[in-house]
């Protein structure tokens, strides 16, 4: 059993690529560096639909990182644990099979990890262009760093 | 006071991924004075994207047409392109490209069967829903989808928008190691098909019975995926550089996306008009499976749609198996390309149906022009006569919510891309 497995999710579309990039900035963190694959695993994915449910699958704890419209201002970050992600919409995901509907559908099989912990941040529309905006790429850096600390956190590290 | 009784049904056009729609009916009555399926298809815009792109640009961006039938465009267009080039690839690119097949169909209908339209036959809401009461039944099915995307990840690079495909074969051969996993995975799911199939049979399938012509490919020697003569089953038999001879696409004023027509009449493609052209070109494992089922082939009830789809899944699994085990590893896994001006065509069997492309090319292989005619697109007008027939054999006097959610489960049964979202008809209704 895996201790913490962070998941970017993303496509090659403007803003949407945010889940990956927070990945690169957390494969950079030295703090993150030390340790193994059995207590930290960090990957990537594209618009995973209802296969979330493999990559989530012998994990105690899955941090999830992706692009959210929900409607508010574009930057903001969300926090969603458990089954408060079954509450937000699926606007960015591929037929429809998105974040949301994948964990409704683990539930209801009882697949889920114990904790899921979906990060987000707001976006406005998709640019099909491979340019993240300016908003977005501070919003990034921020995102990292709380995760990284969330990361320490869960692992029993100390946190900075 | 007018005696006469007038109610319009609309279905606002939904904003969606890969398509969008809606629906609107005018009814009068109790009889239908029209009915208007609006879908809108990115293709247009694409053949026009194509033109001054070399041909080795083509693959790439026609793979960007749909998330889930990536393979379809792909092998179309190269065909096309190796016809144009005067290119034969080698029996060990066809192969792969068969295998290539089998993942899209196996991951494309495991979707629609398990999380799209089962719920509609056991009269749950969503797949999440169902899940509860059938988890073991939803979880064969993830396990499924992933196979289908684990082959077309074994030649792609990657499922979504693969990149592995090029002009004349693949960039890169599987190694030994590789196909001896994956020919596990395969062997392993045998058992999930022999059951899906049994499991769809039990399913309480409405009679949706009409007399209509089915088209698709047709292979002297196998069941059609990537070449074969389009044939129907009303007599037609031409080679698919004659499509335009018989078919004819033609522009309606309430849709993006164009209409096609056989010799006028509105026709069906897809996994139902597959398994009614093809039928004896199944193997005998499905053959035998099937006559321990009380459905007979060919079918023209659209619901049998899911058993059709259900038997493909069977087919590819099989296929997969079959090709793997014989698989050796290739001197090249790609034909040496020349390019050439020409004309050439590409028909391939996409999972919702025929996919058929035209390109022209300069003799420095520059894109002149492109046509695609996308399975969607062909269903159209065969979607919308099922409706006119289906929905008032069912009661034009229903409540809105049960018409809404019948024309939704018709439509559901050709897969369109629309069909990706389980509830996406918000239908408003008008009464005077």
């Amino acid at each position: 059993m895996i201790k913490l497995r962070v998941i970017g999710i993303g496509s090659p579309f403007g803003d949407d690529q945010l889940g990956w990039e927070v990945i690169k900035l957390l494969e950079k963190c030295l703090d993150l560096n030390s340790f193994p694959s059995s207590q930290l695993q960090l990957i990537c994915c594209d618009r995973p639909g209802l296969y979330l449910l493999e990559l989530m699958r012998d994990a105690n704890t899955v941090f999830l990182i992706d692009a959210v419209v929900t409607g508010a201002e574009c930057g903001t970050f969300h926090r969603f644990k458990n089954q408060e992600i079954e509450a937000i919409g699926n606007p960015l995901s591929s037929h429809a099979l998105g974040v949301a509907y994948a964990i409704k559908m683990g539930r209801a099989l009882d697949e889920l990890p114990p904790t899921v912990i979906l990060y987000g941040i707001e976006i406005g529309d998709i640019h099909h262009q491979s340019r993240l905006s300016t908003l977005i790429i501070q919003a990034i850096k921020t995102l990292s760093k709380q995760i990284t600390n969330d990361i320490l956190q869960c692992l029993d590290a100390p946190v900075e | 006071m007018s005696k006469h009784k007038t109610s319009t049904i609309l279905v606002p056009i939904l904003a969606r991924v890969e398509g969008e729609g809606a629906l609107e009916i005018r009814i009068r009555d109790q009889k239908i004075k029209s009915l208007q399926l609006k879908i809108y298809e990115p293709p247009r815009l694409f053949e026009k994207f194509l033109e001054g792109r070399s041909y080795n640009e083509v693959l790439d961006m026609v793979a960007r047409i749909c998330g889930i039938c990536p393979v379809a465009y792909q092998m179309s267009a190269t065909h096309a392109i190796e016809q144009c080039f005067s290119v034969e690839p080698p029996p060990w690119v066809r192969d792969m490209r068969r295998l290539f097949y089998c993942g899209e169909w196996l991951e494309s209908h495991s979707l629609h069967i398990h999380f799209l339209a089962a719920p509609d036959f056991l009269g749950f809401k969503s797949a999440p829903d169902m899940a509860k009461t059938y988890p073991d039944e939803i979880r064969r099915g993830l396990r499924l989808q992933a196979l289908g995307n684990e082959l077309i990840r074994f030649l792609g690079g990657r499922s979504v928008h693969p990149v592995g495909a090029c002009i004349g074969g693949f960039y890169k051969a599987p190694n030994l190691a590789q196909v001896k996993a994956l020919l596990e995975h395969v062997s392993a799911c045998v058992s999930d098909c022999e059951a899906l199939l049994q499991w769809v049979a039990t399913l309480a399938l409405p009679n949706n019975t009409h007399d209509f012509t089915c088209v698709s490919l047709r292979h002297p020697c196998e069941y059609p995926m990537n070449e074969g003569q389009i044939v129907s089953d009303h007599g037609l038999a031409i080679t698919i550089d004659r499509f335009d001879d018989y078919f004819k696409e033609f522009q309606v004023p309430y849709s993006n996306a164009l209409h096609c027509l056989l010799q006028n009449k509105p026709y069906l493609v897809g996994p139902l008009a597959r398994v009614n052209i093809n039928y004896d070109k199944l193997p005998s494992p499905i053959m035998d499976s099937l006559s321990h089922i009380n459905i007979h082939f060919p079918s023209k009830n659209m619901a049998h749609s899911i058993i059709a789809r259900a038997i493909e899944v069977y087919y590819c699994v099989l296929e997969a198996q079959r090709i793997l085990n014989a698989y050796v590893y290739p001197e090249t896994s790609f034909s040496t390309i020349q390019p050439s001006s020409g004309i050439g065509f590409g028909c391939t069997e996409a999972p919702r149906g025929l996919l058929w492309q035209r390109y022209e090319l300069d003799d420095q292989g520059v894109v002149k022009s492109a046509r695609i005619v996308p399975p969607t697109s062909q269903n159209q007008a065969r979607i919308e006569e099922d409706l006119h027939i289906s929905l008032q054999q069912f009661g034009l006097n229903k409540p809105d919510d049960e018409l809404r959610a019948y024309s939704e489960m018709i439509i559901r049964n050709y897969d369109p891309c629309i069909s990706c979202s389980t509830h996406f008809l918000t239908m408003t209704v008008q009464r005077t």
